[in-house]
């Protein structure tokens, strides 16, 4: 083997501005062996495996029905409250899991950072990506729901995606920075809990974003899961209200600046985290 | 461009000591996010500085020095685990670190899921580590359990994995500490012969950290030598070892060393506190040669009362863990009270031990061994005994002991 074809690591007490972004597209296998295995340990001992996925949104949206639905008659913007609610919860828990697998994922790696190296943002990236492999029977059941009651959506249903990648790369980003503190501090994992439970009053999963009055529209939208919330909705049922396109780009415009944050953020406390994981 | 595989220049890592409260990690992480400036106020430990030196590639080097000296710490810089506080170092090639028994290992995985997880870590891809799973699985010789979960595994099996998939997923760096003697002798033994075929015939280089000596003189050829914090020696091997051992202190204090392991495996109740080996002559020396005499003094310091006290010394191979002999006599067979000092001194005349080196393990315990007060082995930075040899006849030094013969020829 030649010398030139090899790697060079550099090594520095420099602190980088951004990570090596060379060296995690290398180890790219790595981030999903990763996911791999936080799904593989996650099952081991159940008996109903990934089942307990599905579930967990189906119970939601049950409670959400008999509850808000039937007993409170909460405005679902014109679809059946059902429908309504599960396809916010499908979204919704995917959001919840990958941040707060995220947020805890550095600090629960501490028995395998300490000992061998490697690109450590692949750490909270596998912990968003195996919550991929989580949301697709719970998605794949949204569609049978959504087609039962007559209200499949046609072509538009190809910009889910969109919206899934948008919330989890909005997970990520939010996830960078709770992680490398959560290494430090491990306050962070004590408060996510909270955070995401408000955001979760604060965004139209149980509720359409028409009760919001008028006046306090424009604070709402600064919550830039609305956005993602409401699209990914009219992605998946004919019918639902059709998307604000400046929620979807504050949306977008939030993704970008909460992961160059977070980045540089990891960037510079990811050695200072790991000595003290 | 060169054929260095690494090259440092001035690494140095510093901690901060007495980093307790919250408070004080909020105001050390706010201020490492500022440039790096230095420190007031805080004590700090240097657990390594100015540490400067390169690697040919295909190289092996041995690097040796007493607990704390910062040989673990140098290899986790190299190994990027840590970030280093000063310095720079370069490294050209894949990077493969055992640092620890099962290093990167996941619990609850299988043995075949942790060879590509730990492949993965290298960056490899998976087609690549296909091809070198059947090698791996034979030279762990864990085909039987290969879909069993390693944490399932005996110890042994799980360093013969660990090694097995380290060394065969070809990094063209590997930096190996201190692992090889949890496994058994023949297991060291094919260990070393594929580290030496791993830099011989492949070219690779590896770094090394043992304090099994024997072990870094037949595989290396150079040794580093480091000595609290600094590279103290480079160059040749068996002259770093002498500056090594002759750095190692006559009469050791071990009163406060590594008390939380010691504390683990036993009561407490009584603490070993000074160990000397002295010759014939009462001057200190770990060494002795084929015939001679040394005494080995223990003191001891009695923390809580007890009921009586044993006291048990083995002699091992420093090589491969296994008891060569074992010692036990009866220290007091009455109670014996707080706040008691005493020193144990064995002598043993006429060493008949072959040219080796023996590292020691002594309890004091209850004396039906039921309760074990201390302990001291590896967990405590005691030298080897090494025995020597003048002899050039290799038949009087081979083996481990020299045995009373009587040989007659007759027509």
């Amino acid at each position: 083997m030649s010398n030139a074809e090899l790697p060079v690591t550099a090594i520095s007490s420099k602190p980088r501005l951004m990570p090596d972004f060379a060296d995690a597209w290398r180890h790219r296998a790595l981030a999903t062996t990763l996911a791999w295995r936080n799904i593989k340990i996650r099952y081991r001992q159940t008996i109903l495996g990934s089942l307990w996925i599905v579930l967990q949104p189906l119970l939601l949206t049950g409670v959400l029905t008999v509850v808000l639905g039937m007993f409170l008659s909460v405005p679902s913007g014109g679809l059946p409250y059902a429908v309504f609610a599960f396809s916010g919860t499908t979204i919704w828990s995917a959001f919840q899991r990958a941040l707060s697998d995220a947020a805890i994922s550095l600090a629960s790696s501490g028995n395998i950072v300490q000992k061998v190296y490697f690109p450590r943002m692949l750490i909270p990236a596998a912990a968003v990506i195996a919550t991929v492999m989580d949301l697709l029977p719970v998605y794949a059941l949204l569609i049978v729901v959504v087609a039962a009651f007559g209200l499949f959506p046609g072509w538009v249903i190809l910009a889910s995606p969109f919206f899934v990648l948008l919330a989890l790369l909005m997970a990520f980003a939010i996830g960078l920075w709770m992680t490398v503190l959560d290494a430090v501090f491990r306050d962070i994992r004590l408060v996510t809990p909270s955070i995401l439970q408000l955001l979760l009053y604060l965004s139209p999963v149980m509720y359409s974003e028409t009760v919001v009055p008028d006046r306090w529209r424009a604070l709402y939208g600064l919550n830039p899961l609305v956005g993602v919330i409401t699209g990914f909705r009219w992605s998946v049922v004919a019918g639902a209200q059709p998307p604000d396109l400046i929620g979807i780009a504050w949306a977008c415009v939030f993704v970008v600046l909460a992961a160059i944050s977070g980045l540089m953020l990891f960037a510079r406390l990811e050695s200072f985290a790991i000595d003290r994981v | 461009m060169s054929d260095l595989a690494i090259e440092a220049t001035g690494l140095g890592k510093r901690y901060v000591l007495g980093e307790n409260t919250s408070r004080d990690r909020l105001r050390l992480a706010l201020r490492s996010l500022l440039p790096n400036r230095p420190l007031a106020g805080e004590k700090e430990l240097w657990a390594l500085r100015d540490v400067s030196f390169s690697v040919t590639q295909g190289e092996a080097i041995g690097i040796i020095g007493r607990n704390g000296a910062g040989k673990s710490t140098l290899l986790k810089l190299l190994s990027r685990i840590t970030q280093p506080t000063e310095g720079r170092a370069q490294l050209r090639g894949r990077v493969g670190t055992l640092l620890e028994v099962g290093t990167g290992f996941h619990p609850e995985l299988t043995g075949r899921d942790n060879i590509f997880l730990s492949g993965a870590i290298l960056g490899m891809p998976r087609a690549e580590v296909a091809r070198k799973f059947d090698e791996i699985v034979a030279f762990a010789e864990t085909e039987r359990f290969i879909d069993t979960p390693v944490k399932r595994y005996s110890s042994g099996m799980y360093v013969r994995l660990a090694f097995a998939v380290a060394s065969f997923l070809d990094p063209e760096i590997l930096i190996v500490d201190e692992v090889l003697a949890v496994g058994d002798a023949a297991f060291e033994r094919r260990s070393l012969n594929r580290l030496n075929q791993a830099t011989g015939q492949e070219g690779r280089t590896i770094l090394f950290v043992s304090h099994n000596l024997q072990a870094i003189r037949t595989f290396c050829r150079r040794v580093l030598v480091l000595d609290r914090g600094k590279l103290t020696f480079d160059g040749p091997v068996e002259d770093g070892i002498s500056l090594y051992l002759k750095s190692i202190p006559r009469r050791i204090d071990v009163r406060d060393q590594n008390v939380k392991d010691r504390l683990n495996r036993t009561s407490g109740a009584v603490r070993f506190t000074n160990v000397t080996c002295l010759d014939a002559d009462g001057l200190t020396t770990w060494q002795v040669g084929i015939g001679g005499t040394i005494r080995i003094r223990f003191s001891y310091e009695v923390l809580e009362p007890v009921s009586d006290m044993a006291f048990l010394i083995q002699l091992r191979s420093a090589t491969t863990g296994q008891p060569l002999t074992a010692i036990r006599e009866v220290v007091s067979a009455s109670p014996l009270e707080r706040g008691k000092t005493g020193v144990l001194e064995l002598v043993l005349p006429n060493i008949q031990f072959r040219p080796n080196e023996i590292s020691l393990y002594v309890c004091l315990s209850q004396a039906d061994n039921r309760i074990f007060y201390d302990v001291i082995d590896e967990n405590v930075d005691l030298p080897f005994l090494r025995v020597t040899s003048t002899a050039t006849d290799k038949y009087a030094t081979m083996g481990v002991v020299s045995l009373p013969y009587q040989f007659t020829t007759g027509a």
